[in-house]
Parts: C-alpha cells; structure tokens; sequence
C-alpha cells in the first residue's frame, strides 16, 4: 500500500488525526465482540478473531448469521455492546483512513447524479477532510483504482446507469483509492460474472502482497479457499467452530 | 420590451424583484439536496410547521420571520428526538410534527382575531419587501450558498452512502441536521416570496425539475436555480400584469419550469431511442 503523509487533513473528521500503527501489533484482533440493534436483536455474540498483515479472513454462513454485523461493528458503524476491537493496535475510529469499508451494492442511494469518477474520488474523502480539497496524489489515487478494477472506460459515466456488477467494481475501486492497509469487504464477489470476480480476487491477492489485511463476506467459499484465504464459518452471530489460524 | 421595463420603474418593483432573484437561488441550491436526500415532504411540512412561531412572535411584537425559525429549528429538533433509536420512521415523525405545529399555528391564529395580518405570511408578500429585508434575504443567500459549497462533499458522500461515511469518522446524522438548519432560513426567505402554503414551489419544484435535465450534481443544482430565477422573474412581471398574487404566479410559473424540464427528458428520451432503434437496424 501506498505510505501516507506524515501529517493527515488539517481538520480530520471524528477530530482524530494519522495515528501510526502499534509497533508489532496485528492488522485486527477481535476479542468477544457482541453487536447488539435496536429493540434487543443480537445480532453477533462472542466472536474474536485475529488477522495479521498479508491475511486474508473470509467470514461465511447463512443470511442472517452476523457477518456483515462483524464488519460494521469493525468499520465502526454498528457499536459494539461489548467486547473490543483493536485496528493496529489502536481503537477503531482512532485512525480512520487505514480501514477501508465496502458495503453491500443495495445499501447505496445509486440514484444521487454523480459519475463513477466522483464516487470512487469519495474514497479519498478521509485524506482530505473537512474543507479539504483533492490534489495530485487524490486524482493518482483515483485514477490507479479506477485501472486495477477495470473502470477507466466508464469513468465520466452516472452510477445510476451501471450494472450490478460494475457497481461492485465501483464500489471496490472506492475502496481501493482510500489507500488503507485494512480492508473490510462485505460480498465484494456478489453479482460478478466469473471473469469479473478473477479479477476482484486478483486485486484483493494484490492488496494482501502489498502487506494489507483484508476480512470479506462470501457466498463463493470454494474460491475463497483455493485463494488460500483462511475461512471463518459463522453461525447464529458466532464463530461456527474454532479456527485455530485465526480465532484466538 | 416595454412590458418588461414598465414594471421596473417602479422602485417597490425593482426590489420585489431581486428579492424574489436571491428567494430563488437559496431555494433551489438547498431543494437540490432536500430531492436528492428524498426529503421533499420535510421541506414543504417544515414551512407549514413555522406557522406558530410566526404567530407568537406577532403576540410578542417580534420579527416575525425570526418567530419562524425558531419554530423550524424546533420542528427539526422535535423530528430528530422522535425518531431517535430508530423506532419510528422520519415520514411518521415529520407527519406527526406537521400536523401538531401546524394545528397549534392555526389555534393561536383563532385567537388573534387579525387574520389579515397573516395573509401575507400564508401567501407571501415579495412586493413589500422592504430595504432591511433585502439585506437580510442577501445573507441568507449568501450564507446557504457559501455553506454548500464549502461542505460540498461531505453532503454528498453523506447523501450517496452513509454508512461509508460513518466508517471514517462523518457523522451522516449530524450532517442532515446542518443541511436541516440551513433549511431553516432558506424556507423564511421563501415564505417571504411565495407564503408558508407554497414554498414547495420554490424548494421542490426547481430541484425536482433539474432532476430530470441533469446528470451531474452540480449541474442539477445549477439547473435547479435557473427554473427557480426564471419561475421568479416571469411570475413577478406575469402577476404585474394580470393583477394577480404574485407568491401563486410564481409557484406557478415553477411547475410550468417543471413542466418543461419533463418535456425535456422526454424529448431526449425518444430521440435515443429512435438513435438506439438506427444503430440496430
């Protein structure tokens, strides 16, 4: 991954500022995570895991069963009802732009007027800040994710007009621009043809030879594994069984 | 060309009608983001729920469009209380402030005995603007238009994907209630042109329009506020000429602004069609 400035935006959303990693601290540790929604549904219980630069977690299991809960509460928009999570050894939020989040295509207003450039420029929103405004290495930033997930053609072109798949690739090349050295991928494979997902799953390879960690939901499990990425079957908002690679 | 400048000579007329340009422009820029946000009920209850304040105000001998905003940054507070944790929708809260706001504005109307004193409030009044009020419709103008450009991309990547936002440190929730309190003062300078009942005519109608035309945000927004200008110029000179209520030929002239903005994609909607069904062929 791209190194950052040593200094952040001058005005850092959240009022939290370029933390650095803690020296020697895994990419993610989880430990007995519990997400809780409003009118008491628990949706994740006791669930910890443990990823360390270069890995790969892949969180699998019934609709319904907490994952996309596990990376909301990581990417710090669900609030965790207990337990902890440490993003490089700092608390989440304590550093936003090294955590990368991509949701899930639905979850979009797609019909807001902007172009795919416009969009994925919003993945270098966290670097620029409140009045902030995008420079040279922002339109590199863009411009280089715009070419690993095979959008530079359709750049000028509104989302609104994009296929379900393009808008998977739109939202993964935002994702991308943020530069971060986590990634949190919530069904990045869904709605791709096989090409396509070749693809993602090369540009996710990529990210991980670059020394990032990435957590990702997936119904295409078997890819998944012959990726040598590390399953973590989930069941009724827990780890399914123990997974000694990762769960500690 | 005498039936545009005729009017003008008038110095009540000439300010009525910059007036009506700087209503306009506030209006569209902050409708542009109430459509995009599918707000449109919200902007047009928050103007019906100012009512109130208004009259308060008139009981106390205050300004009456300061009663106003303190009355839609209340009905905003009270919609965000509502729906807080998430129990009840913000269509069924904005109804429920609507509605309550808006009958207890009518109440205390009824005991004024002064109806008349409110008809301009009700249906606007842009031909009796006075010098301070220019003054004080340019800052709104200003004030709107500076903000919404200086926090451009926060209200968009809030508007497009909030919890995308969330994930590095916005607030999507404290966002909409800036872009609400920026409502506030722009929905006051509206009800100044065209009344508490068809702000919607400058708020919505302009941006909805755009919508159609534009495919671009900022072109939206800039779309938005030509319909509106134009909606404003023609319906200030329309109602000079006719005799009638100036706030209703403005309203107007917006939906007929509306009207061809849908002519338009329609327009374009055919034309690729027929250019679609050639290159098949």
């Amino acid at each position: 991954m791209t190194a950052h400035p040593p200094h952040g935006p001058r005005f850092p959303y959240g009022g939290r500022g370029h933390r650095d990693p803690v020296p020697g601290a895994p990419a993610l540790v989880v430990h007995d995570l519990m997400v809780r929604y409003p009118g008491g549904i628990t949706a994740v219980r006791s669930f910890s895991v443990r990823l360390e630069r270069g890995q790969c977690g892949v969180l699998v299991g019934p609709n319904g069963c907490g994952k996309s809960s596990v990376l909301k509460a990581i990417a710090g928009i669900a609030r965790p009802a207990a337990g902890e999570v440490r993003v490089f050894g700092n608390a989440v939020g304590a550093c936003h732009h090294r955590t990368a989040y991509l949701p899930q295509v639905p979850e979009v207003a797609w019909a807001f007027p902007i172009s795919v450039r416009e969009m994925v420029m919003q993945g270098r929103d966290v670097h620029m800040g409140w009045l902030g405004r995008p420079r040279h290495a922002d339109e590199r930033a863009v411009d280089d994710a715009l070419r690993r997930t095979g959008l530079e053609a359709l750049a000028t072109r509104s989302v609104d007009a994009l296929s379900g798949g393009q808008r998977q690739r739109a939202l993964l090349a935002r994702a991308l621009a943020q530069e971060s050295e986590l990634l949190l991928l919530d069904e990045p494979l869904t709605a791709l043809d096989e090409d396509h997902r070749q693809a993602i799953t090369r540009v996710i390879n990529e990210a991980l030879a670059q020394d990032a960690a990435v957590l990702m939901t997936t119904h295409h499990v078997d890819e998944a594994r012959s990726a040598g990425h590390v399953i973590i079957p989930m069941r009724d908002g827990a780890i399914a069984d123990g997974n000694a690679l990762v769960a500690r | 060309m005498n039936w545009l400048t005729e009017p003008l000579s008038y110095g009540f007329m000439r300010t009525g009608l910059l007036a009506a340009v700087l209503v306009s422009i506030s209006c569209a820029a902050v409708g542009a983001h109430v459509v995009a946000r599918r707000m449109s009920f919200l902007g047009d209850a928050l103007a019906h729920t100012m009512l109130p304040g208004i009259v308060i105000a008139f009981l106390l001998g205050a300004s009456l469009l300061g009663g106003a905003l303190v009355a839609a940054v209340v009905t905003v507070l009270i919609i965000a209380a509502i729906t807080r944790g998430g129990r009840v929708q913000e269509d069924a809260a904005i109804g429920v402030a609507f509605t309550g706001m808006f009958a207890l504005g009518v109440m205390m109307l009824s005991t004024t005995n002064s109806f008349r004193d409110f008809t301009h409030i009700l249906f606007g009044d842009i031909l009796g603007v006075g010098d301070g009020d220019l003054v004080v419709l340019g800052i709104i103008t200003g004030v709107v238009l500076l903000t919404l450009l200086m926090f451009r991309r926060e209200l968009e990547v809030t508007a497009v994907d909030p919890g995308y936002a969330r994930s590095f440190g916005l607030r999507p929730d404290r966002v909409r209630l800036g872009l609400l309190l920026l409502l506030a003062p722009t929905i006051v300078a509206g009800i100044q042109a065209v009344g508490v009942l068809l702000t919607t005519g400058l708020l919505i109608v302009p941006a909805a329009g755009a919508f159609l035309v534009t495919r671009r945000f900022r072109t939206t927004m800039l779309v938005a506020m030509l319909v509106g200008l134009g909606a404003s110029v023609a319906g200030v000179l329309i109602s000079y000429h006719a005799g009638v209520s100036t706030g209703a030929t403005i309203a107007l002239c917006a939906c007929v602004g509306f009207g061809a903005c849908m002519g338009i994609a329609a327009l374009r909607s055919a034309l690729a069609t027929i250019t679609s069904r050639e290159v098949l062929e």
